[in-house]
């Protein structure tokens, strides 16, 4: 029965520390993501990935467990990237028929896909979270 | 069948404050090795039962939940690592951490006893009932009786990080249940 206490002095460490977004690159290196955006990564510089919001250039941050926004509206063709601000890893995913996922990003980096057709998506690492690209 | 079993765990969390206002009597104040230690051990014991699923269950959402719960455990694992250190802190063993690790002996061998069949509905009811009780837990009890505001937070920020998980289990316990 202690295991609840356990369980929340652990989430209190977790809470404590998440808030640095420390990137535990060499942790995850085995799930490099397909970032294009990270013209760093090459000289081995972690750099905070910035929110970029252009008109045919869209980001969806990836904290606590929620894609934020959930819901996007774009245009047919615009690049769409997901930034993996969270402390575990995620994927996007596309939720009909998993027709595409981006495997799992590593924390601190990003994944890009260019959109072009509406799609409902969640992260098949965590069933709950969902969100959705709305093509005008 | 499910009301008792919900009753024995709110059963088990007052115990659980009551003895934990024991061990506060006893030691006034965890130190922050000791915290260290016991948030270690915790993640490393869901690992442990995360893995004897790996072993144990052919079902493939089982088994997708139980590499989450791993992969999960192990950043906070990452995390607390990364805070001790910055801490300047080794993690030390105390009372807690070895009563969490006879325990979770227990539910080892509970969940190791089970035929290949009857596993997964041990595992994944298990891991709901847990996850609703650590978070009634906070909400209930934890953050209602904490006075420091930053605690307070931390606690209310630690909620929407459990709800994931339990909903995912949940969603595997419907699966399971067709």
């Amino acid at each position: 029965m202690k295991k609840i206490l356990s369980l929340v002095l652990g989430f209190i460490i977790l809470s404590c520390s998440s808030g640095s977004e420390s990137t535990n690159q060499e942790e995850y290196a085995a799930f490099e993501d397909q970032s294009v955006t990270d013209q760093k990564s090459s000289e081995n510089i972690i750099e905070p990935i910035a929110v970029k919001n252009t008109a045919h250039f869209h980001t969806v941050e990836i904290k606590r467990m929620k894609f934020v926004p959930a819901e996007l509206t774009i245009q047919k063709g615009d690049t769409v990237m997901w930034i993996n601000k969270d402390f575990v890893l995620h994927d996007v995913t596309e939720e009909n028929n998993k027709s595409w996922t981006s495997s799992p990003i590593a924390i601190g980096r990003s994944w890009s896909k260019v959109v072009t057709e509406s799609t409902d998506y969640f992260c098949s690492l965590h069933l709950i979270m969902k969100g959705k690209l709305l093509v005008k | 069948m499910k009301n008792t079993k919900q009753a024995t765990l709110l059963g088990a969390i007052i115990c659980l404050f009551i003895s934990y206002s024991v061990i506060a009597q006893d030691n006034p104040k965890l130190s922050d090795a000791e915290v260290a230690s016991v948030a270690v051990v915790a993640n490393q014991i869901d690992i442990a039962y995360a893995e004897i699923a790996q072993k144990k269950s052919k079902n493939t959402e089982v088994l997708k939940f139980a590499e989450t719960m791993i992969s999960d455990h192990n950043a906070v694992i990452g995390q607390a690592a990364a805070l001790v250190k910055k801490l300047g802190v080794t993690p030390k063993d105390n009372a807690v951490s070895q009563s969490l690790l006879s325990d979770a002996e227990k539910t080892k061998k509970m969940l190791n006893s089970k035929t290949i069949k009857s596993f997964d509905k041990a595992y994944v009811d298990n891991e709901v009932a847990y996850h609703k009780a650590v978070i009634a837990a906070i909400e209930d009890l934890l953050i209602p009786e904490t006075d420091n505001a930053e605690l307070k937070e931390l606690l209310t920020n630690v909620v929407p990080a459990l709800k994931p998980h339990l909903g995912h289990a949940e969603m595997v316990q419907k699966q399971m249940s067709k």
